[in-house]
């Protein structure tokens, strides 16, 4: 019984649509955002690792070397159980420099094309078995579902629908960071596809092949032999060999690399993977052991690989033998569309645009890159079908996967040199990887070609195979690396990618190549990629890092420097990048300053924050505390660096100064706008640590303030770099006018006490001058008979009078402040301003004037009502005295928040605004000499502010608007 | 300021992993008569371990 040939092909085109279509769907956001960018569809995304040597080769595997067959995934489990230490700084460094492929990852640590070469042809060999392997799998379980000996046709035809969708899934378009959302998810899809396919095996195995689980078990009981064999190989030297290797491909493998690093939304979701993924594994491997059971239960004729697929076919259950297949074709179609894409991008990065990339600037650029990428995926799927052509089929699946997993292995030593030795170089890595690859080639693929070759044949070591070659490959790559590596000194290039790579190494500062402008940059880009590619390229980075066109401070051309680096290593590769960067480039001269590299380490300090742990978490809580006080403290504080360049100017200084924080940094302090560029350079240079009282006359305002410095020195076991001055600065500018108002209000308050003073003294001479004066001027009037006598001393009268008044004002002025604290009459306002105008009415100038009156009822206040009646007859006396013949004045009150407002308005000519702020002065007066104290106003004035209220002048259109504000009295 | 460290136990379930898995315990185990879902067993209370110090974490950060 099998299935027919031409249904199995529709069912696996139709799958692979499917899978395009939730690819398309994911792509356009079309499903839950929620989900499509959870932990869970990364995690099961991870699940490519199981191709379909775990579907399929597992149980053979489990069958020649019992649950050795674990450690394929305990190895993996190990480094994710290791992710802190491992794979999160490798995410880091991949997030950071858009380092898309595990060979750009290499090559941007051991610098040069030479490495980004190696590793790449090196992986291309290593990974045809992996891909030939799956060929194979997918053709011959069409063999075993269909009972027909699959031609090479079919073969070849799954390669060209593999590679077809490869393209549509990743080289459809460009995408600048190498996320693929759809193609995550169709893999996520594929992963768990596979899983319900390999649990629902399991149970059928459990529940129909055994009739129950402890049917199952009963049987496996009675066969002593192979349960022993089981466990026989945990106690052989392949057990550890296979750890080591599952290790390894857990991150080395191309596909794995790419979909843990390049794919990942998140670094949170990393860390649910942490444990989700090796669950995900477990569960899947869950049914093999049953599944071999079922096999030998059966007595199937087929290879053990094929188990799986044999048992369903043999009891018949045809829909099961399709959700398998469905399953291993996900395994195979994941496998090789992941592994295409990652090796598409390595070999487009390090062997094609190397070679092309000065030539043929006018084509487009990313056109070419495209099409690239898609003859690259073809040429490889080409190729593995060759292999799977060329290979003796003799080998178990497994076989064929771990020849990958020990090429995949040779990049371990380079991996550790990238995250834990900073002194390895680029010439110890690549003899390591040549000398593996060489004893990896000689070991394992040449006896797959000839079996002369076979190492049983010409040795005497029994060792099995794998541990064998694993050995030998690991200790000559690594003899090699090593020796290399101290035989050679790394070049500021590398030294520089290690202090990145290795996020607790010392920064020393990699400040050469920052060009002088952003029309540098422009260049430079034009050089390599033509005009349209850089003037894209460098507005993406302009826009990313906010910063202009016409910056030139080394600090942002720095930022502008690593964001383009970075957009071009994810679109080139970081060797390209560089190389791109590094070309015209004038560098400058100041680059190397402590502020440019302080605002590096920053970077790096915010982006490696969710690595710190324990102390050093603790110290960057603390650092970032004190810069927190430093910034939000109410005190302008400057730091400078030894070279002269701003380094901190916190948001005090930027209030005070208006000078943002953007445009102060890494400018030397000259360099500010004036008036602060000269203040603040001319206090650095000065002798003095303290200067009072410094004016700076800003535009709309004078600012007054204090500055001090003090010397940042070198303390033992710091930075030199680190030197420079703090200064402070104290902005006094309220203070001081409040001094000059209490200055002032003194100078005023010992006016006042003399003219009291004065008043009182002429008091007495005057009532005697006026008496005597009253008496003469009686005395005259009774006789009569000097006319001009009687005149002189009616104006001696007066002239007395006058005095009287001034006298009787200045007294008043000088009481002003202690008036009727006490006083909270309630005073009803309409009737002390109606009163008012009676008793201006008195004075016939006032006469020829209308008066329009409009007070609100129960306009009451608190206060002394003879006080306010006086502040009345002043606002009155003053618009009359303003006003013009047949004038209006008005008053008019209202009632606003609480408070009774009322408006005294003439019709005279108006106030001179140069004169408004001295209206309330005492002894000011518009009026002309001998007609005014100039005490009215400022007498009113006081007085309303002693009934807590507001006298000021209003904007009028004509005359002069008084505006009395007075606190309503509640009830 | 929270100073409070989130601690790491990651390296300590590595070595108890190795313990287990990779070690002459390996050997002993190997020898006993035990059923074949046995070899599944530690491997599950790895993952245990490696999720409730991811979650505890998670819980810190």
């Amino acid at each position: 019984m099998g299935i027919d040939l031409a249904l199995l092909f529709a069912i696996a085109l139709t799958y692979l649509a499917l899978l395009f279509v939730i690819a398309w769907c994911a792509d356009k956001e079309w499903l839950p955002e929620k989900w499509v960018r959870s932990p869970l569809v990364y995690s099961l995304s991870l699940g490519v690792y199981a191709t379909s040597w775990t579907y399929y080769g597992s149980v053979g595997l489990a069958d020649r070397s019992g649950f050795a067959f674990l450690n394929i995934y305990l190895g993996l489990t190990g480094a994710f159980i290791l992710g802190p230490y491992l794979l999160s700084p490798i995410l880091r460094l991949c997030r950071e420099n858009q380092l898309t492929s595990i060979a750009d990852l290499l090559a941007f640590r051991y610098g040069g094309r030479a490495t980004g070469f190696a590793v790449t042809s090196f992986m291309l060999i290593g990974i045809l078995p992996y891909i030939s392997l799956q060929i194979r799998a997918v053709t011959e379980s069409i063999q075993v579902l269909s009972q027909q000996v699959p031609p090479n046709l079919l073969a070849l035809l799954f390669c060209v629908a593999i590679t077809v969708f490869a393209i549509l899934f990743g080289a459809r378009h460009l995408t600048p960071r190498e996320k693929h959302h759809g193609l995550v998810v169709a893999i996520a899809f594929e992963s768990a596809v596979k899983l319900i396919a390999m649990v629902i095996a399991g149970l059928f195995v459990v529940t129909q092949v055994f009739d129950s689980p402890a049917a199952m078990n009963d049987w496996a009981e009675s066969q002593p032999d192979m349960i022993s064999g089981l466990y026989e190989t945990s106690t052989t030297g392949l057990w550890p060999t296979l750890l080591l290797l599952a290790f390894c491909a857990a991150f080395m493998l191309p596909r794995q690399y790419h979909m843990t690093f390049v794919e990942n939304q998140d670094p949170r979701h990393l860390k649910t993977a942490y444990w989700l993924f090796p669950l995900y594994l477990l569960i899947l491997n869950l049914p093999i052991v049953p599944i071999l059971f079922a096999g030998k239960y059966l007595s199937l004729p087929m290879a053990p690989d094929f188990y799986v697929l044999g048992m369903t076919l043999t009891l018949g259950k045809e829909w099961l033998a399709i959700l398998v297949f469905l399953g291993g074709l996900s395994a195979a179609s994941a496998m090789m569309i992941v592994t295409t894409l990652a090796l598409s991008s390595m070999v487009v990065n390090h062997f094609l645009l190397p070679a092309t990339m000065s030539s043929n600037q006018a084509t487009d650029f990313y056109r070419r890159l495209l099409w690239g990428r898609r003859l690259v995926i073809s040429a490889i799927i080409a190729a593995g079908y060759g292999f799977y052509i060329v290979i003796e089929l003799n080998e178990g699946l497994a076989s064929l996967g771990l020849i990958s997993f020990v090429a995949a292995a040779q990049l371990l030593p380079g991996m550790f040199g990238l995250l834990f030795w900073s002194r390895a170089t680029q010439t110890g890595f690549i003899a390591g990887l040549i000398g593996g690859a060489f004893v990896w080639f000689a070991l394992l693929i040449l006896p797959l070609v000839d079996t002369s070759f076979v190492p049983s044949n010409w040795t005497s070591v029994s060792t099995d195979i794998w541990t064998l070659s694993t050995f030998c490959t690991l200790s000559v790559n690594s003899l090699l690396f090593v020796l290399g590596s101290l035989l050679t000194r790394p070049t500021a290039e590398e030294t520089s990618a290690a202090q990145i790579a290795n996020e607790y190494a010392e920064f020393s500062g990699h400040t050469t190549g920052i060009a002088r402008s952003v029309a540098h940059y422009r260049y430079s880009l034009q050089q390599s990629l033509g005009n349209k590619v850089a003037a894209q390229e460098l507005q993406r980075a302009l826009q990313e890092t906010h910063i202009e066109d016409d910056e030139t401070r080394s600090s942002e051309l720095r930022m502008l420097h690593d964001q383009l680096e970075r957009n071009l290593s994810g679109l080139l590769g970081p060797t390209l990048a560089r190389e791109i960067l590094r070309k015209p480039i004038s560098s400058s001269e100041e680059s190397a300053s402590y502020s440019t590299d302080a605002r590096f380490l920053e970077r790096r300090l915010e982006a490696s924050r969710e690595q710190m742990r324990g102390l050093t978490k603790q110290v960057d809580d603390l650092r970032q505390y004190l810069q927190d006080v430093l910034k939000q403290l109410p005190l302008g504080v400057c730091s400078v660096s030894a070279n002269g360049r701003i380094y901190l100017w916190n948001s005090a200084m930027q209030e005070l100064t208006g000078i943002a924080e953007r445009d102060a940094y890494d400018k030397s302090l000259d360099q500010l706008v004036e008036p602060w560029g000269s203040l603040l350079s001319g206090f650095t240079s000065s002798e003095d640590n303290h200067q009072f009282r410094c004016r700076a006359f800003l535009e709309n305002r004078n600012a007054t303030v204090n500055l001090h410095k003090a010397e940042i020195g070198v303390s033992a076991g710091r930075d030199d770099t680190l030197a420079g001055q703090v200064i402070l600065m104290e902005d006094r500018t309220d203070l001081d006018t409040l001094e000059s108002e209490l200055a002032h209000s003194e100078r005023l308050a010992s006016v006042g006490r003399l003219a009291a003073g004065v008043a009182h003294e002429i008091g007495n001479p005057l009532t005697g001058i006026a008496s005597i004066a009253q008496n003469l001027h009686h005395d005259i009037n009774s006789s009569s008979d000097e006319p001009i006598v009687r005149e002189q001393t009616d104006d001696i009268l007066t002239q007395v009078g006058r005095i009287n008044t001034i006298v009787r004002s200045l007294l008043t002025f000088s009481h002003a402040d202690s008036v009727n604290e006490a006083a909270n009459d309630v005073v009803d306002v309409a009737e002390r301003v109606s009163e008012a105008i009676r008793l201006v009415r008195l004075s016939p100038d006032t006469r020829r004037l209308e008066f329009k009156v409009s007070m609100p009822q129960d306009a009451l206040v608190i206060g002394d009502a003879n006080l306010l009646m006086q502040v009345f007859v002043n606002l009155i006396n003053n618009a009359c005295d303003a006003s013009p013949s047949g004038a209006t004045i008005t008053i008019t009150g209202h009632i606003e928040n609480h408070k009774l407002v009322v408006e005294t308005i003439d019709q005279g000519p108006g106030i001179d605004p140069a004169h408004r702020e001295q209206l309330f002065e005492p002894f000011f007066t518009t009026k002309p000499v001998g007609q005014g104290t100039g005490l009215g106003l400022s007498l009113a004035y006081s007085i309303v502010k002693n009934h807590r209220g507001k006298l000021r002048v209003g904007d009028s259109d004509e005359g002069t608007k008084m505006i009395v504000t007075l606190p309503l009295h509640n009830e | 300021m929270n100073l409070k460290p989130a601690t790491d136990h990651s390296l300590l379930i590595f070595l108890v992993g190795v313990f287990l898995i990779n070690s002459p315990l390996r050997q002993w185990w190997s020898e006993l008569t035990l059923p074949w879902y046995a070899m599944y067993l530690p491997w599950l209370v790895i993952i245990l371990l490696v999720a409730i110090n991811q979650l505890r974490q998670q819980r810190g950060d």
